[in-house]
């Protein structure tokens, strides 16, 4: 009998060898082995609702709301309020560029009309086209600026006659001379 | 998980839901399957029941409005949980954001209104757990509730959260321990 059962085995190893043929579902099965089981553990210490509820009826009616919702039309003219912060952010980025290129522009090309290299007829030219009004030259112009002893001197140099005759054709001094 | 459209149901819905002449009433349908399943997946997340209606709707309205757009490479449902988690998260990422805070800030802060909301009938060890839960990373969040409140099995959350198996189970058992020590520690 026992010999015969040998013979079985022998066979048998022979055929199959000891593997049994199954194998484990995935392959970290047992490398996860005893986190899963330890979870469970735990998890037998923790409720098994989470306690949210639901306003009865609500279910009831959703599937109207949904579709009576997806059966209105866009509508595109609704206003949009646009808050202060939210304007000044849209500038600020408008207003950063323009500094850029204002400093830019200002270091690697300075002007160079500056006021010293204006001559005297392109003044002269800017006043006769009617540029600016005695009471804006009046403005800028301070006593200084009459004490030059340069002023002066060109005024030496003037045609006094010709100028005493335009001022006489201007009518309001006229009057006045009367 | 339960009660889901067998794939000839799921091909022959998703053909209806393309089709100008059958679309609402396959979508009405498909409401009427999904909607309480989506409702406590969202509610989960966002926390009151107010955010969860507003999360559902558009959740629809987004399926409703790119259906053409599912190739069918996933199950519809697994395609529709995806979106309703990417809408819950991002309402919440909105909402963080309009209070100055984390994310994750704001979801205990809301979590620790639970227990003067109408909405919620938990006692103190459901309100202890979801204080718990809020503690956790988003992602931990989503895999313990989807596994532990909803069994749902890892690779159909695999295909939800696009996460490896491995690295789920990992997170799941991470979150149990974290949730454990919350507890203990608690008061």
């Amino acid at each position: 009998m026992n010999d015969k059962k040998e013979h079985n085995e022998e066979y048998l190893n022979q055929k199959l060898g000891k593997s049994h043929g199954f194998s484990s579902p995935k392959e970290d099965y047992f490398s996860s082995f005893e986190d899963n089981f330890f979870a469970k553990i735990s998890e037998e210490n923790l409720p098994k609702t989470h306690g949210f509820k639901s306003p009865e009826d609500y279910f009831d009616t959703l599937e109207d709301q949904i579709v009576n919702k997806l059966s209105k039309p866009k509508t595109n003219n609704t206003s949009k309020v646009i808050t202060f912060r939210r304007r000044v952010l849209q500038y600020s980025s408008i207003a950063a560029a323009a500094a850029v290129f204002l400093f830019i522009v200002t270091y690697f090309y300075p002007l160079t009309d500056s006021v010293e290299d204006i001559s005297i007829a392109d003044v002269d030219e800017w006043f006769e086209n009617g540029n600016a009004s005695s009471d804006e030259l009046a403005m800028f112009l301070t006593n200084e600026d009459f004490s030059n002893e340069e002023l002066f001197l060109n005024i030496e140099d003037v045609n006094t006659d010709d100028f005493i005759d335009m001022m006489i054709d201007d009518s309001s001094l006229l009057d006045e001379l009367q | 998980m339960k009660n889901q459209f067998h794939l000839t149901d799921e091909i022959t819905l998703v053909s209806q839901l393309k089709e100008t002449a059958t679309k609402e009433v396959a979508f009405r349908n498909l409401i009427s399957q999904y909607k309480e399943r989506l409702y406590w997946h969202i509610r989960k997340i966002v926390i009151s029941h107010d955010d969860t209606d507003d999360v559902l709707q558009n959740t629809f309205i987004k399926v409703f409005r790119s259906i053409d757009n599912f190739k069918g490479d996933s199950k519809l449902y697994s395609w529709m949980y995806r979106i309703a988690t990417n809408e819950a998260i991002t309402f919440l990422n909105k909402k963080a954001k309009l209070n100055n805070v984390d994310i994750g800030d704001y979801k205990q802060q809301m979590v620790s209104s639970l227990k003067s909301d109408h909405w919620f009938s938990g006692d103190e060890i459901q309100l202890i757990l979801q204080k718990a839960i809020a503690t956790l990373p988003q992602k931990q969040q989503l895999v313990f509730n989807m596994k532990y409140f909803d069994d749902m099995k890892y690779n159909e959350i695999s295909e939800i959260l696009d996460t490896s198996v491995g690295a789920l189970k990992a997170s799941y058992f991470h979150a149990v321990k974290k949730i454990e020590e919350f507890i203990k520690t608690y008061n």
